[in-house]
């Protein structure tokens, strides 16, 4: 990342020699008065202006002038005063100040402009973001995402809903990017643990804790001390460990297994599950109190059978660095009609098997038998409205009505090419004349003859 | 006179960065930690310096705003 070019404005010895360490690493520079921090704006090109509002001791809050002239030449005005009655606060954001904040937690708040400068300035990464880190065309989850990246720089926790593959690892991973935090972006999946080896594999352990345990073990919420805690899989976790994290999450202060004195991190939490969240509360498989301290933003992601747009920028990204592929047009026809179960994991996959092949050029016959293979059994699923109009017209209607619009759609999808339906869907051709004509009766279900 | 709430304004911003300072000494460089201790003396200072003021102020009856 470049150097951001700075301008803190302050009366305030103290304040100013504060905020250098806080920005340390940028390009700082200081005024301690308005008439010099006026001149240092005209001069000069800053990326953001951090201004106090009262610049001396008897100043009639000269520093409400000083926004205007840092927004014009284009600084991101970010007002750090004690002063901040509505009034103030009020003029400062009409005069055009992004952010306004009362002095006193300086450390936290500034990590958190310069995310939000970096990510949000102008817009400027936000585009870039889908074409190289989490790539997607669909607009619903561009703007999910787009989004979620807003709350990126503060600590409020996300939790990302969607079916396994489906990127969340990634989204959290981009949002801890985003997050401006210098510590560890730290991914744990709570359903590859037992109860015990999830507890010291989150909380860490001391030498002597219980056989084995040799020496001290640093558990994730201390490596992710000033980063992100990613707990995927969060429904594995039992109630008991439920309650230990959440006290944990609350407290930021935890204690290893074994040691009598508490351990502090900064740890922001991200977690996932796939599982239906509301199922999981009305079991009681998740704690209410848990599932509030977790749950913030939530972003859902959708399965990649509803996002097919996405199927081919994903293979080019799959292979940017790889051997490029090339599908003919039946391969592609074939990819796009493919349910994906398995979302973009199984994508990727995919792509990494057609790549190890000779050729490069893939045709539909090998698309196909890939696919066929690694094909997951179809989940049984059905609407709302599909399960309100049984209960309204009985299963065997529904049954029949859905029979014959499936044979319709495979009909459509093969351009009226009955040969092809009765092979895919493996029906009779009296079952096939019968939707034709329209003369579909229940009692068909055993009509495959 | 002077302005009680500029007064009371100032108290309240230099104990805030003196706070802030004794909050981050711990983190701050070695080779700082010599000048940044006498900044915040220096704070401390003004502090009393602008209670003594407003000590005197309220012991003449000027309240400044509730």
């Amino acid at each position: 990342m470049d150097r951001l070019s700075i301008l803190v404005v302050d009366d305030d010895k103290l304040a100013r020699d504060i905020m250098g360490d806080n920005l340390a690493g940028q390009a700082v520079d200081f005024a301690a008065d308005r008439i010099s921090a006026e001149r240092k704006l005209k001069a000069g090109h800053y990326d953001i202006c951090f201004i106090d509002l009262m610049l001396g001791a008897d100043d009639d809050y000269s520093g409400l002038k000083l926004i205007p002239l840092a927004v014009a030449k284009g600084a991101y005005s970010v007002v750090m005063s004690s002063c901040d009655t509505e009034e103030t606060i009020s003029k400062a954001y009409a005069l055009g100040c992004k952010e306004f904040y009362v002095k006193g937690n300086e450390a936290a708040n500034v990590s958190v402009i310069i995310a939000r400068y970096l990510q949000g300035g102008a817009g400027k990464k936000v585009d870039g973001v889908f074409s190289k880190d989490f790539i997607t065309n669909d607009p619903a989850t561009r703007a999910m995402v787009a989004e979620a990246l807003k709350y990126a720089p503060t600590s409020l926790p996300l939790l990302l809903l969607g079916p396994s593959g489906t990127g969340k690892t990634t989204l959290a991973e981009l949002l801890h990017r985003h997050s401006g935090r210098k510590g560890a972006f730290v991914a744990m999946n709570c359903a590859a643990y037992t109860e015990d080896l999830l507890e010291s594999e989150i909380f860490g352990y001391m030498r002597g804790s219980f056989t084995g345990a040799h020496e001290n073990r640093k558990g994730k919420l201390a490596q992710a001390d000033g980063g992100t805690l990613f707990l995927d899989e969060i429904g594995a976790m039992s109630q008991a460990m439920q309650v230990k994290l959440l006290k944990a999450i609350e407290e930021k202060s935890f204690y290893p297994l074994g040691a009598d004195k508490p351990e502090y991190s900064d740890f922001r939490v991200i977690s996932a599950t796939l599982e239906d969240v509301q199922g999981m509360l009305a079991e009681g498989k998740l704690r209410f109190d848990f599932f509030q301290r977790v749950h913030g933003m939530t972003v859902t992601l959708k399965p990649l059978a509803q996002r097919k747009c996405d199927i081919f920028p994903l293979i080019g990204a799959f292979t940017k660095h790889a051997k490029r592929l090339a599908f003919e047009p039946a391969a592609k026809e074939y990819l796009q009609g493919h349910a994906w179960p398995g979302n973009t994991r199984e994508l990727k996959h995919f792509v990494d098997l057609m790549a190890a092949g000779a050729d490069g050029q893939i045709a539909l016959e090998m698309v196909a038998r890939h696919l066929k293979q690694t094909a997951a059994p179809a989940a049984v699923a059905f609407t709302q409205a599909q399960y309100d109009y049984a209960l309204k017209n009985g299963l065997a209607g529904l049954a029949e009505d859905l029979k014959a619009a499936i044979i319709r759609h495979n009909l459509a999808e093969n351009h009226g090419k009955k040969a092809a339906a009765l092979k895919q869907l493996g029906i009779s051709k009296r079952l096939l004349y019968m939707v034709l004509e329209g003369k579909t009766r229940r009692g068909e279900e055993n009509d495959h003859a | 006179m002077p302005d009680m709430s500029k007064l009371q304004h100032n108290i309240k911003s230099k104990a805030v960065s003196l706070k802030e300072a004794a909050e981050q000494l711990s983190k701050c460089p070695d080779e700082k930690k010599l000048g940044r201790v006498a900044l915040m003396r220096e704070a401390a200072q003004d502090i009393a310096r602008l209670l003594t003021e407003l000590e005197t102020e309220l012991k003449n009856g000027n309240a400044g705003q509730p």
